[in-house]
């Protein structure tokens, strides 16, 4: 900082903050004094003292300068430039003396206030950036204006000033100025906060407002400033694709001035960037709009190139005033910028071009000083000097602008580090961290850190590993970072926080209250992790611990469930680790209740303390078991297994149970229901009707179960019987079955075989047939009308029908065996003829 | 129209070792109809219905493929590439190549890993979509109980294909009660998979009832409730089946065997270009053929299939697949009419199993549906002016028999064959009746719950006829109206009259139509020089200069017979 007098025997003072040698955080001041440049009259030094106090000392000494005549360098000449006639010049020197911030330029800018001039807005803004109280009254009369220039000058100098009363009021003619829905929507939420629906209700309103009253209602909604509105209009303007359009360009410009008034980056970051990018083509406009000057409609192009430029320059200019006259706001800003940029930001290269040539920002704050670049100030594209010449960078070699901004500031690197999604710019910030401030992650935020997991940089990552590891103590874990890890929206990290957990197990598998925590947490895997780990350290717990988490437990289990499955691992636990402890709590009654009208979870951890009771088998009853083995839950059932299992004599007299389980919906039931009827129970109990029964089923694996029996019993089973009864079947697997059967088994004569007529016509008269079963078909057929007259007149019917079928593999086949019958009995009606 | 659909019970089938007991739950807002009996061929019943289900599940409307996979594709592969845009070394590219192969490696084992959970998560959204699709989507049948028979009718998903199933009382060996009327029934895909378990070895108790099998569901009762937007167009769907089984059709009587061919070939061939139509060429005397396109193989009908027609024709339908439906009753088939109206018009296929009588009425092509397609086969039919009076007398009259020809519903109402004729016909528009192609006669069929009323009568009767309502009734009015009517040619023929004459549209123009119609004045044949005519024939209904010469005619006729 330098201060100047115009008399005196030192007229010039630079102030220089320096580093204290081997303490990173404690600085000093060295005081220089001039008579005039190079003619040093003294050198004082002030410090060492923390880096925090900084601006509180440079005040102080500021203000002691100022008491001896100095004012900040240039403020006399702005000062003098402030009367110029020249309105451009009167407005840029209000700017620059907003800027400078010596308070000295309060009154000179109020007195100029008064005249209204042209340059009123910049004025204001000017006394904004001051932050003199005495500026409030002006404010507030131009925070009441029409005219959105002023109105905004006056709305955001008084955000500046901190005047809460006239920033209600602000707010309230805001709000009054939004359209009626809008208006009506925004009363609706709560802007206190920023929610997901409430933005996603907004953005609904937003979508159905006039065009022309969209992007009005936006900068309306930005002068509010509430963080809710803050957030929505950062969201519309990072993805309304139609920004620069007439209606809507002047209230983004509107938004981005008052970014640059507020300082905020973020909003500031993601303007820039849509401009930077709807600036690759061409993108004007010719509309009529409304002068904001004299107020008359004219034919305007809108977004035009020379804006274009006008507006990504400009956005320059505030980052190099920032560096200069605000340091430290510089290096969060120009952070939030680079960490919008996305890979798909980039271009294929062109020329001399590299991807990044046309993102005028990203190379002026990160690529200025690379000598391999070239920057043409016309075009505003950067571009490679030889890009035949393959040099690589020095690891030292620094191509940002303003590296010393970013070494004293170096606190937005972490921002870079978690947000920043290209590449380039990980590796810029990891490079700064690496070399210049290794101790800079242990001051990162949980949610930092978090970011910097899920980094597009593998050595970031590696980076945000090695910090968690070591911050991560097993023994007395970071609670407060495990619960932002757990509560994070990716997968991914709350894929670590769960692997953290399992390391730090025996610190909270001892806790109930943390065991809760996290066996009931809304995330399965974190829930199901952590009741495994319950159940894992439960067998060395102490028998007082583990009563006490199961009546806990049973006390969880027997509330209704606040969202479906957040108990489970409860359930789990009971099942699987206290079901000793919730048997000797738990009477016969209780655990019914919990089945009968507990929660799903209830009904799993009370179907596994069934099972081990079979006193409840005669308590139940038959049909009440029956129903259990049928449940929706399988816990349930398999306690019905259970204490089916331990009733075998009452199932072999009477195995109708057992059939009615064989058609259960449930696989399992089924097959506990197959695996008893194979052994201990004897299906052929139930005789014909039974066998018959397991195959009319519609389940394949019951049929299939079904044909085993049929086949095991085949002997003991009316063969005539059964075959008419298969023949029914509408199943083509049955159908094949049966034909097998009907090959090999089917009685002799003629009633057998009339009685399957149908059968056989259904099997040959299907549209997509078994190739293999028609020709058993047609060769028994055949070989049976052979026999006899009478079955030749069964077969000559059926084959005569088949014969005229288009398959032409059977045909023959079936022309064949029709002829043959002919010869053999002539006198039989068929479709074929003999002729002499 | 939304309309309730409340079942107290629930349609189901319980087979016992021994008996089988169907329950067909009715929609407890409607007509207390039942019916109680003993069946004696359940399988025959079986068959019809699985084929009914087929009918009504099925879609054949084209439904474009999904490619949202294929644009989740292309957009990783954009991310990829602008996202290895910066890195220009080689070793960049090779420990990309190497991570993106890790990755595979480890997203194929996490994919290994996850396959239970994906299996059974399929599992779920398969039910859910079963479910909630039976429940909103699905029209349950309509069922009627007649003095002779039962019937089923419903749509298909894609509403281009009414089916009927008619279940003469000889089906039943014992009866022990019914009352007549039309409901809902609860039909559902557990239901008909529980149909496929009926045999004729078990006693099978059939009953239709409101409380269906009263079979609780456990832990609660089993009232089930569904409410379907019943789109204004279904029942129009209704009336425009009846109105194209009352043109006059081309009848062929096939054998089960030909209907086999005819499935077997669909089941073999997908045509991937177009001309996709069935071409039936019927030549007097000669056996009727079905020549499938594009590929010109033809199937032969049998003995039963010779055409008597006069002249040859030959016929194109469309949407052939929709036959397939009809395989499972083809081996229990006795018989089968094929029913033809026309090139692109409906098609009616009537298969005899004995007991049973299945109805397959297709429209012109699956996507010509007859609920909300361009069809207007109404327009077709011409009727007199009936009073409501004369409506409510052939009402009551059709409510007392139950069923009739018109000849003889004439006799009970005393109103003269044309006149019960035409209110049989309004009666058959606002849903109060339907047409059997099957026996020849009309039936009761009360689509709405609410009963007929005068009130309803009046309405229907000072409603203009189809005909007059549709723009091009509205249009042949005005040409008749301004004298733009002049018949060149009229001569009565055995079925009616002969016409040709010139029109004068509404652009101007004058147009040559000619028309066959029978005596009641429904058209039967029909063509036109103007270029809807030209481009449609008659598949979306007749145009405006054909209506207008029918006018003509019409008025003609009233003229000689005063």
């Amino acid at each position: 900082m330098r201060m100047f007098r115009p008399t005196g025997p030192e007229r010039l003072v630079a102030i220089a903050v320096e580093p204290v040698a081997g303490s990173a955080d404690r600085i000093s001041l060295r005081v220089q004094r001039f008579f005039k440049r190079g003619a040093l009259t003294g050198t004082e030094a002030y410090g060492p003292f923390a880096l925090d106090e900084l601006e509180d000392r440079l005040a102080d000494l500021s203000d002691d300068l100022a008491s001896a005549g100095f004012t900040r360098a240039g403020v006399r000449a702005m000062l003098d430039r402030i009367n110029s006639p020249s309105a451009r010049r009167r407005a840029l020197s209000a700017l620059r003396l907003g800027w400078i911030g010596d308070r000295t330029a309060v009154d000179p800018l109020i007195d100029r206030a008064t005249l209204e001039g042209t340059e009123l807005s910049c004025v204001v803004e000017a006394l904004g950036r001051l932050g003199d109280s005495t500026a409030v009254p002006l404010a507030r009369v131009e925070a009441a204006r029409k005219l959105l220039s002023r109105r905004r000058a006056g709305a955001e100098a008084l955000r500046a000033l901190g005047d809460a009363e006239g920033m209600a009021e602000v707010s309230q003619r805001a709000v009054d100025r939004l359209p009626q829905a809008m208006r009506d929507g925004w009363k609706a939420v709560d802007a206190s906060a920023v929610d997901e629906d409430a933005l996603t209700d907004l953005e609904a309103v937003f979508a159905h407002l006039d065009v022309k009253e969209q992007f009005l209602a936006l900068d309306t909604l930005y002068e509010i400033g509430a963080p809710l509105a803050v957030a929505f209009v950062r969201r519309v303007l990072a993805t309304h694709a139609d920004l620069h359009r007439p209606h809507r360009w002047r209230y983004t410009k509107s938004i981005l001035r008052r970014a640059t008034l507020r300082d905020d980056g973020e909003t500031f970051a993601v303007v820039t960037r849509r401009v930077e990018l709807l600036s690759r083509k061409p993108s004007a406009t010719m509309a009529v709009v409304k002068s904001g000057l004299d107020g008359q409609s004219r034919q305007t192009r809108v977004f035009s190139t020379p804006t274009q430029r006008h507006v990504r320059k400009a956005a320059w200019r505030y980052l190099e005033r920032l560096a200069r006259y605000r340091p430290a706001r510089y290096t969060e800003v120009a952070a939030a910028v680079l960490a919008a940029y996305r890979p798909e930001d980039r271009e294929l290269p062109k020329g001399n071009g590299d991807e990044w040539s046309r993102v005028y920002l990203y190379n002026r704050i990160l690529r200025r000083f690379d000598g391999r670049l070239f920057f043409n100030p016309k075009t505003l594209r950067t571009s490679v000097v030889n890009p035949k010449a393959k040099a690589a960078l020095l690891p030292t070699a620094r191509t940002e602008s303003f590296p010393l901004v970013w070494d004293a500031y170096p606190r937005p690197l972490l921002t870079l580090l978690a947000e920043a999604k290209v590449v380039e710019v990980q590796q810029f910030a990891l490079r700064a961290v690496t070399a210049r401030h290794p101790e800079l992650p242990r001051l990162a935020t949980a949610r930092q850190l978090v970011g910097m997991l899920t980094a597009v940089f593998p050595d970031t990552v590696t980076l945000a590993l090695s910090e968690l590891d070591r911050r991560f103590n097993p023994l007395a874990p970071d609670w407060a970072l495990l619960e932002v890890m757990m509560a994070d929206e990716r997968a991914v990290i709350r894929e670590h926080a769960v692997a953290l957990l399992t390391r730090c197990a025996d610190a909270w598998t001892t806790d109930i209250e943390r065991l809760v925590g996290f066996v009931g947490s809304p995330d399965a895997l974190l829930r199901s992790t952590a009741a495994s780990l319950v159940l894992a350290a439960l067998p060395t717990a102490d028998p007082w611990f583990r009563r006490e988490l199961a009546e806990r437990v049973l006390a969880i289990l027997q509330a209704p469930e606040t969202s479906e499955g957040i108990n489970d691992g409860f359930a789990r636990v009971a099942r699987d680790g206290l079901a000793e402890e919730l048997n000797a709590i738990l009477g016969l009654d209780e655990i019914l209740a919990m089945i009968d009208r507990g929660s799903t979870a209830a009904k799993v951890a009370g179907g596994a303390l069934l099972g081990s009771r079979p006193e409840a088998v005669d308590l139940l009853g038959t049909d009440r078991i029956l129903a259990m083995a049928m449940s929706d839950i399988a816990a349930v059932r398999q306690s019905a297994h259970a204490l089916l299992g331990s009733a075998l004599a009452r199932l072999r007299s009477d195995p109708s149970v057992l059939f009615a389980l064989t058609d259960c919906e449930w696989k399992d039931t089924r097959a506990f229901a197959f695996e008893l009827l194979r052994g201990p129970v004897d299906v052929a109990a139930l005789g014909l009707d039974g066998i018959v029964g397991l195959c009319d089923s519609n389940r394949t694996d019951v049929q299939e179960f079904g044909r085993e029996m049929a086949l095991k019993h085949f002997d003991a089973l009316d063969s005539a019987a059964l075959l008419q009864r298969l023949a029914e079947h509408p199943s083509p697997v049955i159908r094949r079955f049966a034909v097998d059967l009907a090959v090999a088994h089917l009685k002799e004569g003629f009633v057998a075989l009339s009685g399957l007529e149908a059968f056989f016509r259904r099997a040959l008269l299907d549209v997509m047939p078994d190739r293999r079963e028609k020709v058993l078909v047609v060769d028994f057929l055949r070989e049976r009308g052979l026999r006899d007259e009478r079955q030749a007149e069964v077969a000559s019917r059926v084959l005569g029908e088949f014969v005229r079928t288009r398959g032409k593999g059977d045909f023959e086949r079936a022309l064949d065996a029709l002829v043959r019958l002919k010869l053999q009995y002539p006198q039989v009606d068929s479709v074929v003829g003999v002729s002499a | 129209m939304i309309v309730e659909f409340k079942y107290a019970g629930q349609s189901g089938i319980v087979s016992g070792l021994r008996e089988t007991r169907v329950g067909f739950a009715t929609n407890a807002a409607r007509d207390p109809a039942f019916f109680r009996g003993t069946m004696r061929s359940p399988t025959l019943f079986r068959e019809a219905m699985a084929s009914l289900y087929s009918v009504v599940v099925s879609d054949y409307k084209y439904h474009p493929r999904d490619r949202l996979a294929f644009k989740a594709w292309l957009d990783e592969q954009d991310r990829k590439f602008l996202a290895n845009l910066g890195n220009r070394t080689e070793q960049a590219k090779v420990r990309i190549a190497a991570l993106e192969a890790r990755r595979e490696v480890l997203d194929q084992q996490r994919i290994n890993r996850l396959k239970p959970f994906y299996r059974s998560r399929a599992e779920y959204f398969e039910w859910v979509y079963t479910h909630q699709y039976e429940l909103n989507y699905l029209l349950d049948p309509v069922i009627t109980v007649h003095p002779d028979e039962l019937s089923f009718e419903a749509f298909s998903r894609d509403e281009s294909s009414y089916a009927r199933v008619g279940m003469k009382y000889d089906l039943f060996e014992k009866i022990d009660e019914f009352a007549c009327g039309t409901t809902n029934i609860d039909f559902s895909a557990a239901l008909h998979g529980e149909l496929s378990r009926m045999r004729s070895y078990r006693r099978t108790r059939f009953d239709i009832d409101p409380t269906g099998l009263s079979m609780a569901a456990e832990g609660g009762s089993s009232h089930k409730e569904k409410k379907i937007d019943l789109p204004e167009s279904w029942v129009k769907g209704f009336l425009q089946v009846q109105s194209s089984m009352t043109l006059g059709l081309t009848r062929l009587r096939i054998e089960p065997v030909d209907l086999y061919n005819l499935c077997r070939f669909l089941k073999r061939h997908k045509a991937r270009t177009s001309p996709r139509a069935m071409r039936w060429e019927l030549v007097p005397g000669k056996r009727a053929r079905v020549v499938f396109e594009p590929w010109e193989e033809a199937v032969e009908m049998g003995a039963s299939a010779v055409f008597d027609g006069p002249k040859p024709l030959t016929i194109r339908t469309w949407g052939r697949d929709r036959l397939s439906t009809l395989a499972r009753i083809i081996p229990i088939a006795q018989r089968i009419d094929v029913f033809l109206a026309g090139t692109g018009l409906p098609t009616v296929w009537l298969a005899d199993l004995g007991e049973i009588t299945f109805t397959l009425a297709l429209s012109g092509w699956t996507d010509n549906d007859w609920t909300s397609g361009a069809g207007r086969f109404d327009l077709l039919s011409r009727r007199m002016d009936a009073s409501p009076l004369e409506l409510t007398t052939t009402w009551d009259a059709l409510k007392l028999t139950r069923r009739g020809t018109d000849v003889g519903l004439s006799q009970v109402t005393g109103l003269g064959v044309e006149k019960t004729r035409s209110a049989l016909s309004y009666l058959c528009q606002v849903g109060r009746a339907m047409y059997d192609l099957g026996g020849g006669v009309y039936r009761q069929r009360e689509l709405f719950p609410e009963p007929f009323t005068v009130k309803e009568a009046i309405a229907a009767v000072v409603a203009p006829a189809p005909s007059e309502a549709s723009p091009a009734g509205q249009r042949a009015q005005t040409i008749f109206g301004s004298n733009g009517v002049l018949i060149t040619a009229r001569r009565p023929v055995s079925n009616g009259y002969k016409l040709s004459g010139s029109v004068k549209g509404v652009d101007g123009y004058r147009y040559r139509p000619m028309l066959g119609v029978d005596a009641a004045g429904r058209i039967l044949e029909a063509t036109c020089t103007c270029a809807w005519s030209q481009k449609h024939g008659l598949t979306q209904g007749p145009c405006e200069h054909v209506l207008a010469l029918r006018l003509g005619h019409m008025h003609r006729l009233e003229a000689e017979g005063s």
